[in-house]
């Protein structure tokens, strides 16, 4: 019902050429030049390093919790959990802007690192979606029968052991539709990429200069004074297709995933 | 391994030392992450105090002993002095304008007192200084002192109570979130009341009333898609939904209000919050109804229950406490939602509380979006104290709906 609703928005200019839009390293819609290159490639950037932080921090994480620790820290650990994903991200925005890119700066360096850079929002990413990795893997491993652990513990193997080799495997479905979703999360995120990774799309590969991601892009357009029917005010909502798409097809995946795992599992 | 049966396991060969190591190792790897997670996670918390609380320099425009000489306070000049100052240093259009509000005679001598330092002293903000440089750094603002003579420095709570009552100002010193929190408060409540009763009612739908099709699973399938999408999204459909295309009813020009909005108001706002959280609230809800033992369908159908005194006379009230779980799921989400505040038009700067559903408005999340980019470091300052106030607000409204849902368990038994 509702997804008929949300194409209503989605008009874009019939200026630009589709070829330009995808492969074009410019965006500068003013100017008439569409590439979405630049800011497609700082969305990537942001979210792969915030994923880089928080897929094996969160896992290990998990894996303490999992296994090492006792019930009662476990019942106090599991709220706090919550609450930190429950915290507005503007909290984590202002983090990143007021401490760690300053932390950045003056331990590389203030030529290395410009005050607004997409490495701080990708670790600020990565910090926020922290408790969420860690609580969707403390599930998938919980999802593994107990026998997985013991068995191997009878034939001599040590628990790491038994670990590595038997119950993280069997995870791995479910730490895979982990990851997808902690993907499509980050890649949606806006108002930390807005507040420390900067404006003014940029394509760079280098996470210590500013960027604008896909969603950087949109607020700042319109959080302006763009006028309907501008060629601005039009981009907002092609990026915001784009950015539909894309996490309509992670989310699908991640469903699709979660679905089979079940299958297999049962 | 070398293993023979009848060797004794003590002599066989084995691997059990680098076994071991690898358990250590990873032990500390463990450790290590543990540590990291949680010193990120401790230090965004501290570094929002850190900003909200700290020394500041200030400056004043005119200074005290240039207006009264002799006094070591304004405490200690008289109404009629303090009057004096007031027609001689104001500009006569301001003079004019407080006149027309209440005559500067007729004022009590502490609001002239009250108006000659803000508008005479007029102190501004010209450092300021974190809560850790404050406590650890006492030798920088001490330095600074040393530089520039003529400033006060003071310690400087920037969430106290006038600030939670002041509207917005450019000085910093006067600055306040009270349109910011009646904003947040409005907003929040125009989307729980459209989206709570709509989205319970499309739960006990799917769950009660529609049968299993393919349907079914194609809107069930829908409705986690939607949950999941990113809010930025959900912002630029309320934008061209509400925003545009519908602002005769949002702006009210459609019941002859005259505000002359154009459409980013807090209806809007608040219509556009409550289509964001409506998919996870049918999840949930649906969720709460099928978690119900068949038993009690089957009860209630074998005394000739029809289907709406089933639903609404005992499933209803069975898991009543389970709706307010989604009420406080909904509430969560929906308190710190900051982009599609941004993209329906929260305004950057008002100075007036919102007047009705149809005027501009402001919001806490929004507010501190926007100070967070001021040039000037003072506005981080209050950014701060803001985020602090949406925290408690957000644990507050929580810790309500918690208790209240104890209650209700507690009523059932």
């Amino acid at each position: 019902m509702f997804t008929v609703t949300q194409s209503l928005p989605f008009f874009t200019n019939p200026e630009f050429s589709l070829w330009e839009f995808l492969t074009g390293p410019a965006w500068q819609p003013v100017a008439g030049r569409f590439g979405i290159l630049p800011v497609l490639t700082a969305t990537l950037m942001t979210v792969a390093i915030g994923l880089l932080f928080a897929m094996p921090v969160g896992t290990s994480c998990a894996i303490i919790l999992a296994q090492y620790t006792p019930q009662p820290i476990r019942n106090t650990i599991k709220p706090v959990l919550e609450v930190a994903a429950g915290i507005p991200t503007i909290v984590y925005g202002f983090f990143a802007l007021h401490y760690l890119t300053p932390l950045l700066r003056s331990t590389l360096g203030r030529e290395l690192v410009s005050t607004y850079n997409t490495f701080s929002a990708g670790l600020t990413i990565g910090v926020l979606v922290l408790p969420l990795v860690i609580t969707m893997a403390d599930d998938a491993f919980a999802a593994v029968p107990d026998h997985y652990r013991n068995a191997p513990l009878g034939v001599g193997a040590t628990r790491a052991e038994a670990f590595r080799k038997v119950v993280r495997p069997a995870a791995r479905g479910g730490l895979t539709s982990v990851l997808i979703v902690v993907a499509s999360r980050a890649i949606g995120e806006s108002i930390i990429v807005s507040l420390a990774a900067g404006s003014g799309p940029n394509l760079t590969l280098n996470p210590f200069e500013s960027a604008e991601t896909i969603t950087g892009y949109i607020l700042r357009i319109a959080r302006g004074e763009a006028q309907p029917g501008t060629v601005d005010y039009t981009s907002i909502f092609a990026l915001g297709l784009v950015l539909f798409v894309i996490t309509l097809a992670l989310n699908t995946v991640a469903t699709l995933l979660r679905a089979r795992h079940r299958r297999l599992s049962s | 391994m070398s293993a023979d049966i009848a060797t004794p396991l003590k002599q066989r060969s084995s691997n059990n030392a680098p076994r071991r190591a690898f358990g250590v190792v990873r032990s500390v790897w463990l450790g290590l992450a543990a540590t990291v997670g949680t010193f990120f996670l401790v230090a965004l918390f501290l570094s929002v105090l850190n900003s909200a609380y700290g020394y500041v320099a200030l400056q004043n425009d005119v200074e005290l002993e240039e207006i009264a000489p002799d006094a070591q306070s304004l405490d200690e000049l008289s109404a009629s002095i303090l009057e004096g100052i007031l027609r001689e240093r104001l500009s006569s259009g301001l003079i004019r304008r407080l006149d027309t509000e209440e005559p500067l005679s007729e004022r009590s001598r502490e609001e002239l007192a009250e108006l000659v330092a803000e508008r005479v002293i007029d102190p501004q903000v010209v450092e300021s200084w974190s809560l850790a440089e404050s406590l650890f750094q006492r030798g920088t603002v001490e330095q600074y002192v040393v530089e520039n003579p003529g400033v006060d420095i003071t310690f400087r709570t920037w969430l106290n109570a006038e600030f939670l009552v002041s509207q917005q100002s450019n000085d910093p010193l006067d600055a306040g979130i009270v349109s910011a929190l009646i904003g947040t408060l409005l907003v929040i409540t125009i989307a729980l009341v459209v989206a709570m009763p709509i989205g319970i009612a499309t739960g006990i739908f799917l769950s009660e009333y529609a049968r299993p099709s393919a349907l079914r699973t194609i809107v069930q399938i829908n409705i986690q898609n939607l949950a999941a999408i990113p809010p930025v999204i959900y912002g630029l459909l309320g934008h061209a939904l509400f925003v545009r295309f519908g602002s005769p009813v949002t702006s009210g020009s459609i019941f002859g209000a005259q505000t002359g909005t154009d459409g980013r108001t807090v209806l809007s706002a608040g219509l556009t919050l409550g289509v964001l959280v409506l998919p996870v609230i049918i999840i949930n809800a649906q969720e709460a109804f099928a978690s119900i033992p068949e038993r009690f369908r089957d009860a209630a159908r074998a005394v000739g229950a029809s289907k709406t005194q089933l639903v609404f006379g005992r499933l209803l009230p069975h898991v009543s406490d389970r709706i307010v779980t989604v009420a406080i799921l909904a509430l969560s989400r929906v308190i710190g939602e900051t982009t599609p505040l941004i993209i329906v038009g929260a305004a950057t700067v008002i100075a007036v509380n919102p007047s009705s559903l149809f005027a501009q408005f402001t919001a806490l999340p929004s507010q501190i979006y926007y100070w967070s980019f001021s040039p000037q470091s003072e506005f981080q300052r209050l950014a701060a104290a803001a985020i602090l106030v949406l925290l408690a607000l957000s644990l507050g409204l929580n810790i309500f709906l918690v208790l209240l849902r104890r209650r209700i368990q507690h009523a059932k038994g």
